[in-house]
């Protein structure tokens, strides 16, 4: 199987505004829309199969690490999956579900999936998970989708572009600081450690502190509900999707040391685990990495 | 102001039929009753839809809740509609408190218009209008309603709970290691309820959060097994007592008695621990981890 080593290395500038420089970047408006287009395609296929299973009784497999996987989440893969071949025989997938497939010698392009993240809200009826669908080019998120399905909502992040819901331009909204901000982190058992004491040490101090939502939260951030979003332990698929989202609404989202997060997608990537910290407002965020102290 | 003292005391048993003698109320009564009550619920919901996810303002309460415009307007819209049909039944709004205009009320009215607010005002759309009929202190009639996924669940004493129309079910759950929990937020338990918590919480198969009542709804449809809470106001709980038993689950305190509630024009508005079970195995698992004696 081929390989390609792409550095991911995401767009720092939050001027989601400046046009893309298509000499530079290799791709051109029409590329893009028609990647968007396909994205779309991928979001309307996984939904449909997703909506065929939301809460009607099905197997349940225990993955290795303990988290369940259902039907749905492997049948929306597969038929993503499938229209990528159709479309764009040459680019490389990286699939939660499936790995990473890749049929050429060398690809600048790498589409990242995940059918269903918040399989456990998926599993019990609650309509908050998201399909997640990021493309990258040379590593960079250029293309990110949040998609939930059974509300028929879909937040689309386009690099250079300002982010949409169902059609819809959205903004962040300002927040001066950490007493003033409304949190979302998806439960309190995902941090461990270290990690557990530094996000005690911002929500501690947030208005208030709330629970449950996967990347649900990051979308109702990204439209300007949410102030501040703070997790542990995420995984490639469940944030490149969330970058061109949040970075074309006006927000920003990096590591909790404040860097780009940055993942390396090929035939033998480590599927690391990243902390993460979103917020609508510089000014939030920038307290949010004080206090976090992550060093 | 007049007051009644009535027992809340709920129905342990969903499945069997009224006695109409015995409690002074027939089905044709209850079928106006869960008529009007649709008709509240269509009325919150037209409010509340106008509300959310716009801006507005945010006027915050001593204890720190944000309040809503949305949350006063659609309580409004809900006694408009009661003193218009049974006007000598009372009515105890989360926003507004007691209303009764006779000395004496069989009937009381329950609401808690946004049950959830914290979800609401970040755009949620997983709160829910509560609205609760008691008759002598006992719930007959919970209604459950997510305005926004036009998804409502009634509960009537003596028949089958139904979501939009459709019977539903609790499923099986023999013990805490196969469940899935939900509770709203760890930050809601204080003390030795954190303590008693924790011991559930560590054995069963999934702890979720963040759904303030849409977690019961999801229970009585057999997609959550235990949903257990500390802190409960009446109004929060009173309506979910039809909808659950009604679908064959199980709700009380954390000491396994009827959660029981006494409405009047003076009622302290105490607050209770709250545990619901969809299969009574885990139910009895459940209360004997939380240990509360």
């Amino acid at each position: 199987m081929s390989s390609t080593n792409s550095t991911v290395s995401c767009n720092g500038n939050s001027n989601s505004n400046v046009d893309i420089q298509t000499m530079d970047l290799g791709f051109n408006h029409l590329d893009l829309d028609r990647f968007v287009d396909v994205g779309n395609k991928l979001a309307d296929a996984a939904g449909e199969v997703i909506r065929k299973y939301f809460r009607k009784s099905f197997d349940i497999l225990d993955k290795e690490d303990l988290s369940p996987v259902t039907i749905a989440d492997q049948a929306a893969e597969e038929s993503m999956v499938k229209i990528l071949e159709e479309n764009f025989p040459s680019h490389a997938i990286f699939g939660e579900e499936s790995g990473w497939r890749c049929k050429e010698n060398f690809t600048d392009y790498v589409w990242v999936l995940d059918p269903i993240d918040g399989t456990k809200s998926f599993i019990t009826g609650k309509p908050l998970f998201g399909t997640l669908i990021a493309l990258l080019h040379k590593g960079r998120p250029i293309l990110g989708i949040i998609d939930q399905p059974v509300l028929r909502e879909r937040w689309i992040g386009i690099s250079g572009r300002r982010t949409t819901l169902n059609g819809q331009e959205i903004s962040t909204r300002s927040c001066p600081q950490l007493s003033k901000a409304y949190l979302y982190t998806t439960s309190p058992h995902l941090f461990s450690g270290d990690a557990e004491v530094a996000f005690a040490r911002v929500r501690n101090k947030v208005k208030v502190p709330l629970y449950g939502c996967d990347c649900y939260a990051y979308a109702l951030l990204a439209s300007g509900y949410v102030d501040l979003v703070i997790e542990s332990g995420l995984k490639p698929y469940d944030f490149l999707s969330l970058i061109p989202v949040i970075e074309g609404s006006g927000g920003v989202i990096t590591d909790w040391r404040g860097h780009q997060l940055h993942w390396e997608a090929s035939s033998n990537s480590d599927v690391a685990s990243f902390n993460v910290v979103a917020a609508g407002d510089k000014r939030v965020y920038q307290d949010a990495l004080d206090n976090l102290q992550w060093y």
